[in-house]
């Protein structure tokens, strides 16, 4: 595992911002860190990037202890954040001529293709770019050293979509040949990408899935029947968000398995006149999870 | 990794150090344009703006480095990638070594000898203070930026520090009941400045590394708010405290072993110079034995307790109501031997009616410093221009009065502390009297930052009187061929003496409204 987290706590005061987070990012895979605003996402960024330490618990980066990541570690490791500071007097390619040493591996190939490619000006001193440039030039310092991770903390937060096309476009050029964390609200633009995923809520994991996995076991299921439809008093707790309008009930179902639904819901709706089960896109899946979870509390 | 570093500050901040640098060599430019002298008197006011605009200046250049790479925060670009920290901090204090001190030595060393001193001793004292300055002004400036995010919250800072620190003596000053400090305006009063720098350096120290290393902003910022609660503590010490640690640090304490104080009475009130004095004053004779040749023992400070016939205390103190350098009781010598003097004590006025009728025990309290003589120069009274190992370049001028010689010097290095100036006639021998400029600095360690590597000071002294009131032996008839002599003193111990006077009527030594008495010599 190139992140693992291992029962982390962080506390500012009588806040908990993390409480017992636990998951592991393999090698390789494209890990989605999902939540809401204030779900805890930028702290554990923070926090494996030893920009803040945890209050209890034990995190490693490329199989080291975050509190005592060294050069060497940090050498391979790229990071992209929406509240990255930059010297702002420097421009572009001051800057990136300023990086260029400290990384033995830089491409400088690989750095003018990006440059080309995200259409940074050289000569613009960072103070004057916008927030999309900015990010786009914390990518631009972020791969040309083809690091072995890269972390990027809400990348494409208020960003327009020309500018969410390039920078997706930057992060294609490199993406399948390092492992990438990237912490998100904004689910659509990199579900393409996304080969894992992790579910936070106020602080806590509500669940770490392969996203292949997570897209055949949760269905959004369709059910028409004979008679006048209406919410199920005691439903399975794996059906969430159910809903009856008509003689046609939805719900989504997150141990969805073909082979048992039609015996589940003889069990508790009885007739059935017919039954859709459609793949749902991981912002419904989040969205439903989280509201549940808010709601009542629910079985992963 | 320190050199690349050093070359990304430099691209951000060369127009800065560019500004500092011509603001230090203009300093250097006036001080050395004004001369010994100092004329222009209106050129001296723009040379001590320039001055503080240097310090100023040098601050906002250390900031604006340190801030280059902010300490506090999460979220700067640096602390993701692979910089040693180590680099970091070295590579910000060579930045400012070279770009603040290296135009500083370059500028005090070309007024130093543009001034006409040897380049050794020149670079000896600019180097010293640019040392000095390193550690007292630049360590600490460097800490508060390793502590605040931007040159404006570094002012705040700086602000809050200055209005604690002026809080604490404010509450020093009440705890006294409104007196001023114990040493303030004595030659102690290094004391306070020594152990502020002495502060100020070790939490700079202490700071830094931990914010480089650790970025333990939290517990920097408890060190930095520790140390400037500290800061006023001298404020609340006593003069005695104080003053055993001045006496432990005399360079040669047993040289005034020999010295003793007595009450002289057969010393006549009329043998009082006419001074002109208040109703409360008493003018006690001393005899003061013991002294060595070439001697001033200056009196920091006398304290008089007054006990009455029952035992009881009826006074306790100062035995000026002055702040200054004991102008009660200056002895001076070129003998040695033994000195009377009428030594002058205010006392309050209700004290002195109560008191001035009836007899009591006196009790008084000296501290004391002996002063040597260290060097002796003299100079043409008449558009003199020499150069001494003690005084340095000096030069003097009728003033446009015409009432007064001008004697001016720069000096590398600090100024003489205590320094007698005569007028005299060696063709016809005929002597003016001495006068001492005095404003000891009892400071183990003299160095000297402000406003540049040269220190300055001068005297004015009297050969006519305009009122026509008295007449000097050496008038300006004799100038051409008068000279200026000059003598200078050091400290060399500071002991203590206690006198008892067991029993006295102090209303038979009371200055009348007409006379009073400084010193017999």
């Amino acid at each position: 595992m190139i992140v693992h987290l291992d029962n982390i706590w962080k506390k500012y005061g009588r806040f908990d911002a993390l409480r017992g987070l636990s998951f592991s990012v393999p090698e390789g895979s494209v890990f989605a860190l999902f939540g809401a605003n204030g779900a805890g996402k930028t702290t554990t960024i923070k926090m494996l990037m030893n920009l803040i330490g945890p209050t209890t618990g034990h995190a490693t980066v490329l199989g080291v202890n975050t509190r005592a990541l060294s050069l060497k570690e940090l050498a391979q490791i790229g990071y992209v954040s929406e509240n990255q500071d930059m010297p702002g007097r420097m421009t572009v390619a001051g800057y990136i001529d300023y990086l260029r040493p400290f990384y033995p591996t830089w491409d400088r190939a690989l750095e003018a293709d990006l440059l080309g490619m995200l259409r940074l000006p050289p000569d613009r001193r960072i103070k004057d770019l916008s927030h999309g440039m900015r990010l786009k030039m914390a990518l631009a310092c972020a791969l040309p050293f083809r690091p072995k991770l890269l972390v990027l903390d809400e990348p494409l937060s208020g960003l327009d979509a020309l500018v969410r096309d390039e920078f997706m476009e930057g992060l294609m050029l490199e993406a399948g040949k390092m492992t990438v964390l990237i912490s998100s609200h904004e689910l659509a633009e990199i579900e393409e990408i996304t080969t894992h995923v992790a579910f936070l809520d106020r602080g806590a994991l509500l669940f770490q899935e392969e996203k292949a996995d997570l897209k055949a076991r949760v269905r959004a299921v369709q059910v028409t029947l004979e008679s006048e439809a209406c919410v199920p008093a005691m439903a399975p707790q794996q059906w969430l968000d159910i809903r009856a309008k008509g003689n046609v009930l939805s719900f989504m179902d997150i141990q969805y398995s073909e082979g048992n639904l039609a015996a589940r819901l003889a069990a508790v709706v009885g007739v059935v006149r017919h039954v859709e089960a459609r793949p749902v896109a991981l912002r419904s899946v989040y969205t439903t999870l989280a509201r549940a979870v808010r709601d009542e509390g629910v079985q992963k | 990794m320190i050199w690349r570093i050093f070359r990304k500050d430099w691209a951000q901040l060369w127009l800065l150090v560019a500004i500092l640098a011509v603001t230090q060599i203009a300093n250097a430019g006036l001080w050395f344009a004004l001369g010994p002298l100092e004329e222009p008197q209106g050129l001296v006011v723009a040379a001590q703006i320039v001055s503080y605009l240097v310090l100023l200046g040098a601050a906002v250049l250390i900031t604006a480095t340190v801030q280059q790479d902010v300490l506090i925060g999460v979220s700067q670009d640096w602390l993701v990638r692979p910089i040693r920290r180590g680099a970091l901090l070295c590579a910000k204090l060579i930045f400012i070594i070279v770009t603040v001190h290296g135009p500083m030595l370059v500028a005090d060393v070309a007024h130093g000898t543009a001034s006409g001193f040897p380049l050794r001793d020149t670079i000896g004292v600019a180097l010293a203070r640019s040392v000095y300055l390193a550690l007292i002004f630049d360590l600490p400036v460097f800490a508060v930026a390793a502590l605040t995010r931007t040159l404006v919250q570094a002012a705040a800072t700086l602000l809050a520090i200055w209005f604690v620190v002026a809080i604490g003596i404010a509450a020093g000053l009440l705890v006294r009941g409104g007196a001023p400090p114990p040493f303030a305006a004595s030659g102690m009063q290094w004391m306070t400045p020594a152990f502020w720098s002495l502060l100020a350096f070790c939490a700079a120290t202490a700071i830094i590394p931990l914010q480089y290393r650790h970025r333990a902003t939290s517990r920097a910022r408890a060190i930095l708010w520790g140390a400037v609660l500290l800061a006023p503590l001298l404020s609340f010490s006593t003069w005695a405290a104080a003053f055993s640690v001045q006496r432990f640090l005399s360079p040669d304490a047993a040289i005034a072993q020999p010295i003793a104080i007595a009450f002289e009475p057969s010393l006549e009130r009329a043998a009082a110079e006419p001074v002109a004095t208040s109703a409360g004053t008493v003018l006690l004779p001393l005899r003061v034995i013991g002294l060595a040749s070439e001697a001033i023992v200056m009196n920091d400070r006398a304290v008089i307790r007054l006990v009455g016939r029952d035992g009881r205390t009826l006074y306790s103190g100062r035995t000026t109501v002055n702040i200054g350098y004991g102008d009660d009781f200056p002895v001076g010598t070129s003998e040695g031997g033994e000195v009377r003097l009428h030594q002058r004590i205010a006392f309050p006025d209700r004290i002195y009616k109560l008191v001035r009728a009836q007899p009591v025990r006196a009790e008084i309290d000296y501290s004391l410093t002996l002063f040597r003589v260290a060097a002796a120069s003299t100079i043409a009274a008449l558009n003199g221009d020499g150069r001494f190992m003690a005084f340095g370049w000096c030069r003097t001028e009728v003033d446009a009065d015409g009432d007064d010689i001008e004697l001016g010097c720069t000096r590398i290095g600090s100024a003489p502390q205590c320094v007698t100036i005569a007028l005299e006639n060696p063709s016809n021998g005929r002597r003016n009297p001495e006068t001492p400029y005095c404003e000891p600095d009892y400071a183990p360690l003299s160095l000297h930052f402000h406003p540049d590597a040269m220190s300055h000071f001068g005297a004015d002294i009297k050969f006519h009187d305009l009122q026509q009131l008295a007449k000097y032996p050496v008038d300006g008839s004799q100038l051409a061929d008068a000279r200026v002599s000059l003598k200078s003193y050091e400290p060399v111990a500071h002991f203590t003496r206690h006198l008892v006077i067991p029993d006295i009527r102090l209303g038979d030594w009371a200055a009348d409204a007409t006379a009073g008495a400084t010193q017999l010599r």
